[in-house]
């Protein structure tokens, strides 16, 4: 059966919502709040995304778009281009390959899976970043970053499980 | 027309499968290549980045409208809520300022009169670009903000970023219609200091965390808690006495500078053009203007 221009339309736009929205994520976690503190702590909100969808839709989510993603932040951020590149494809591909301790297990396990990839990514940034300084880079902000990361991941997976049920389908 | 598309793919085919089998690979190499790259500081790299920072220049300044306006009306709750204090504060340091106002004006008439005595060249006048800031460093490992102006408001890099508390920062890079500022407390961040009292020259170098340091102190120099740092002109790039911070701890090891920004507060940002090679201005009257007259 043919599909209409509309349908295929819909079916595209439904299928690259899991990368629009985690751009979009990187284009929010940069926007100026104006609290106090929270400037440089902002929640890595592409670190859960891409998690979350490398585990239960990897087939939206190619590598490329990771890639893309992780450039933009960079960018945004300011950040030694590649840095957050590399942060995000390390976590793409060990959750990719591990996908199957997560999936239809409680969302208790992707919690603790997503704390130790965030933990190891964190660190694998301030490896980086510190080398590149040639000193040891602060990592309190890092690590405030990390337990809001932590904190945060069950609304956060909350809402993509919605717009994975009703959107992407 | 299906032959030709046959053929097409049989070309591509290879690829799409090599691609397929290595592009994880390839990517983290890539990524990799573009830290080198960025890290020696390549033309192209660099330019791929002011491109995209500048194309993603409109969707921040969409994205922070929005969050302004909820961190405004927070604020204006917080504001009339205090009014009254607020309001016996102003009232006060009202009465102080006019002190001051007289006692400026005093000075800069006696100023004035000495620089003609001795023939001293009137400094160059400052302009101002203000602009908003856009996107919030996020990063954890880095101190910078994104502002919306740039070469088209004629921001070049190395000028100094001032909030109305005093200096925020230096822009670092400069799109068309976009600017980083580099906040003063980063880790690469270099500012060539003098302590107000004493005349000291120093560095003041960022290290991430909220009080920077000051580097290349004179070992003979006095500096205690209180001193006000401002910036100095000896690198050519800043305008001379822009507020810094205070000395906040003075020990064997730093000497640690808590800057006069309020970090979380910068919503727009001064960016300071001091030109030297401008035409100084002639009526030295201008560059102080004049307080309002009430009518009768």
């Amino acid at each position: 059966m043919k599909l209409s221009v509309a349908q295929r339309l819909d079916v595209w736009a439904r299928r690259s919502l899991p990368v629009a929205l985690t751009l979009m994520l990187a284009f929010i976690g940069a926007v100026p709040t104006g609290l106090p503190y929270l400037g440089s702590i902002v929640p890595a909100y592409t670190t859960m995304a891409v998690f979350y969808w490398a585990v239960y839709r990897p087939d939206l989510f190619p590598a490329g778009a990771v890639f893309l993603i992780g450039l933009v932040e960079d960018v945004i951020t300011g950040t030694p281009l590649g840095v957050g590149i590399l942060c995000l494809l390390f976590i793409y591909g060990v959750s990719l390959g591990q996908r199957r301790a997560f999936l239809k297990r409680p969302f208790f396990i992707a919690w603790i899976g997503f704390a130790v990839l965030s933990a190891l990514s964190m660190l694998l940034a301030w490896l980086m970043i510190s080398i590149m300084a040639g000193t040891l880079v602060e990592l309190r902000a890092a690590l405030f970053q990390y337990l809001l990361t932590i904190a945060l991941f069950p609304c956060l997976a909350m809402i993509f499980v919605a717009i994975h049920r009703h959107m992407v389908r | 027309m299906a032959r030709r598309s046959g053929s097409f793919s049989s070309i591509t085919e290879p690829f799409r499968s090599f691609w397929h089998r290595f592009a994880y690979g390839l990517l983290i190499l890539g990524a990799f290549g573009l830290m080198m790259m960025g890290k020696a500081d390549v033309v192209l790299v660099e330019r791929a980045r002011l491109a995209i920072a500048d194309a993603t220049a409109p969707i921040l300044t969409f994205l922070s409208h929005p969050a302004a306006t909820v961190s405004d009306l927070l604020q204006q709750m917080r504001e009339l809520r205090d009014l009254r204090d607020e309001n016996a504060r102003l009232r006060e340091e009202n009465d102080r300022l006019m002190q001051w106002q007289l006692v400026a004006r005093q000075l800069e008439s006696e100023n004035r009169s000495l620089r003609s005595l001795t023939g001293f060249p009137v400094e160059p006048a400052s302009h101002f670009v203000t602009a908003r800031v856009i996107g919030d460093g996020g990063g954890p490992f880095v101190r910078s903000v994104l502002v919306n102006a740039g070469e088209r408001q004629k921001v070049a890099k190395g000028q100094a970023a001032m909030t109305g508390q005093g200096l925020a920062g230096r822009v670092a890079e400069v799109g068309y219609q976009h600017a980083r500022i580099l906040l003063l407390n980063d880790l690469n961040s270099r500012i060539p200091v003098l302590i107000e009292g004493s005349r000291d020259r120093a560095i003041l170098a960022g290290d991430n965390s909220d009080r920077p340091r000051l580097l290349y102190l004179d070992s003979n120099a006095k500096v205690s808690p209180g001193d006000r740092i401002v910036t100095s002109s000896h690198a050519g790039a800043f305008p001379p006495g822009l507020p810094v911070g205070v000395v906040i701890s003075v020990s064997d090891q730093d000497v640690r500078v808590k800057p006069f920004v309020e970090w979380h507060r910068i919503e727009y940002l001064r960016l300071v053009n001091f030109n030297l090679t401008d035409t100084p201005v002639t009526d030295p009257d201008s560059r102080i203007p004049n307080p309002r007259i009430p009518g009768p």
